[in-house]
């Protein structure tokens, strides 16, 4: 009994997509080194630094995209390492990108049901589970359209939203706020803040809004030149030296 | 009046074999950015599978498949075409995924020969003379028109095919995935769309096109020799080129731009000029691509994409 409990409470532990000690190299060039993450399920991690810090790499490695030079990935305790993102994604990795790559010639609604037919759903559930989505996106009135007519900020919604139709138990949303106005960033805020409860998903956030980072996320984890400089609450983090003057140094010698 | 009408028909038949032809190549390209050499020797497979293969060559030659019914010989046909077409997928395309288009067209001229110099090995090089449904060529008396049936029986059997190959990409779940895979193939193969299926079903439509093509076509060309889809194939390619590549419904306008063309060439050039048709015809195309670059119907995610 007890030792049942104990390998319960073992799997629990490893419920996780998680790098450690992870170095990736180009051309002899790190890009990122010795950087260890994890993200548990249901919480909203804040992953942030200045350009170049390595935050995309990182987040290839954590889909599969990237293979690092040296270090683990995991997910949900099983060794991951040289997946293919296909592969990463059907584990329940999803990821959104920074320049979108929506199918500009398929409808909205298509863009997310393909992601949903592909991860093996029926043509009739993948509809009503994209039209569900969309809807919490505030897509729904848009579902005909095709994506690529939308406006930008409306792309980045799909983006999202076709990173959620297969259901993924971890979602790696790359800049989502990158381009919008301060009313759209409210909006968008609101619908990450609920994908935990509304999706069941874990979020990494790859995000240079401030504000949009600080007030979304349970814990942070701050890049500088392809390290780990603070992890954190965000009050911990703003309260952080290394993280005032590494990250925002320019602002604080003022 | 009389004398125009007959060559719009004849137009809209000689285009619907074109744009037939144009899809089945334009398909592929689309998905695989595969230009297909070898859509022409499966059009004539289709065809010389209907005639006993390894006889002595007489004027006509024997019915084998073709002496069934019809509805049989459709089916028969458009099988031994879509089988050989998904073979060559397996075999050739399918080891050659991740190679560079330039390699992929290169891989689709040597299928393109192995299979002409197989129908030579089996078949000779001599025409051969096929009596494939000859009620079909019967004519129809209208209004001071004599239609042909097999121009009525084209024109019918492309649009039936047109329709419903649109609404399968429309609608069916694979359809969708076939379109995903067609505008960004490695997004769709990243959010788990399964490529060797959705490129096997391509190839299978694309099959099925050139079976089509050569049924509708055999009737009213009733000779074939083993380089006789060649021609078919080529004119689907600058179908496809003209209508703007990467559009399917670029390709079908571009087919029957070419059918269109044709056939008023043949029909109001100077008689000391018309053996010269095709000339003046290809003239068109390069004018056309000289003005439009990017096709008649060009798509806006072409150019970065090639």
């Amino acid at each position: 009994m007890d030792a049942k409990i104990a390998e319960a409470g073992a799997a629990r532990a490893a419920e996780a997509l998680s790098v450690a000690g992870v170095t990736v190299r180009f051309d002899g060039l790190a890009a990122i080194s010795g950087v260890t993450l994890s993200l548990a399920p249901r919480e909203i991690v804040g992953l942030i630094g200045p350009n170049g810090a390595g935050k995309t790499t990182l987040v290839n490695v954590l889909t599969g995209f990237q293979r690092p030079s040296e270090g683990r990935l995991e997910i949900d305790g099983q060794d991951a390492l040289g997946w293919s993102p296909a592969k990463v994604r059907r584990a329940g990795v999803a990821r959104s990108f920074q320049a979108g790559r929506l199918f500009g010639k398929l409808t909205v609604l298509e863009n997310a049901q393909v992601a949903a037919i592909a991860a093996g759903m029926s043509q009739r559930a993948a509809r009503a589970r994209a039209a569900g989505i969309l809807e919490q996106v505030g897509l729904g009135g848009q579902l005909g359209q095709l994506a690529g007519s939308l406006p930008y900020t409306d792309q980045r919604r799909l983006d999202i939203a076709r990173a959620l139709a297969s259901g993924p138990k971890y979602v790696l949303l790359d800049e989502p706020a990158a381009g919008m106005s301060d009313a759209e960033c409210e909006d968008l805020m609101r619908i990450i803040r609920g994908l935990p409860d509304r999706f069941g998903c874990a979020v990494l956030l790859i995000e240079h809004n401030m504000h949009v980072v600080m007030s979304l996320s349970d814990r942070l984890h701050v890049l500088d030149g392809g390290r780990t400089i603070v992890t954190g609450t965000p009050a911990e983090v703003q309260a952080n030296q290394a993280f005032l003057s590494a990250y925002l140094g320019a602002e604080v010698a003022e | 009046m009389t004398q125009f009408l007959q060559t719009c028909l004849d137009a809209a038949s000689l285009g619907s074999i074109f744009a037939l032809s144009a899809l089945g190549i334009g398909l592929l390209f689309g998905i695989l950015r595969l230009a297909n050499v070898a859509h022409g020797e499966f059009i004539s497979t289709a065809a010389y599978s209907l005639i006993v293969p390894f006889t002595s060559v007489a004027a006509a030659s024997e019915l084998f498949i073709g002496k069934w019914h019809w509805a049989l010989v459709i089916p028969t046909v458009c099988a031994i075409v879509i089988v050989l077409a998904l073979a060559t997928e397996r075999f050739v395309f399918r080891p050659l995924r991740s190679a560079s288009a330039p390699v992929l067209m290169m891989a689709s001229f040597t299928v393109s020969y192995i299979l002409q110099n197989t129908i030579l090995m089996v078949y000779g090089s001599q025409a051969r003379g096929v009596n494939l449904w000859y009620g079909l060529t019967r004519q129809i008396q209208w209004e001071g028109l004599r239609i042909p049936l097999i121009q009525i029986v084209t024109i019918a059997v492309t649009a039936v095919l047109m329709v419903s190959l649109s609404l399968f990409l429309k609608y069916s779940r694979f359809g969708i995935e076939v379109r995903a895979a067609a505008e960004d193939f490695r997004m769709a193969r990243y959010l788990g769309v399964r490529a060797n299926r959705v490129i096997g079903i391509a190839f299978a439509i694309s099959g099925l096109l050139a079976a089509a093509v050569a049924l509708l076509y055999l009737p009213q060309s009733g000779t074939i020799n083993y380089a006789w889809g060649s021609p078919l194939a080529l004119y689907g390619f600058v179908a496809v080129v003209v209508g703007g590549m990467g559009s399917l419904p670029g390709a079908v306008l571009g087919g029957f731009s070419i059918g269109i063309a044709i056939t008023m060439l043949q029909v109001y050039l100077p008689p000391e000029l018309k053996p010269f048709r095709d000339a003046f015809a290809f003239a068109l195309v390069i004018v056309v691509l000289v003005v439009r670059p990017n096709g008649l119907f060009p798509t806006k995610h072409v150019m970065k994409r090639v």
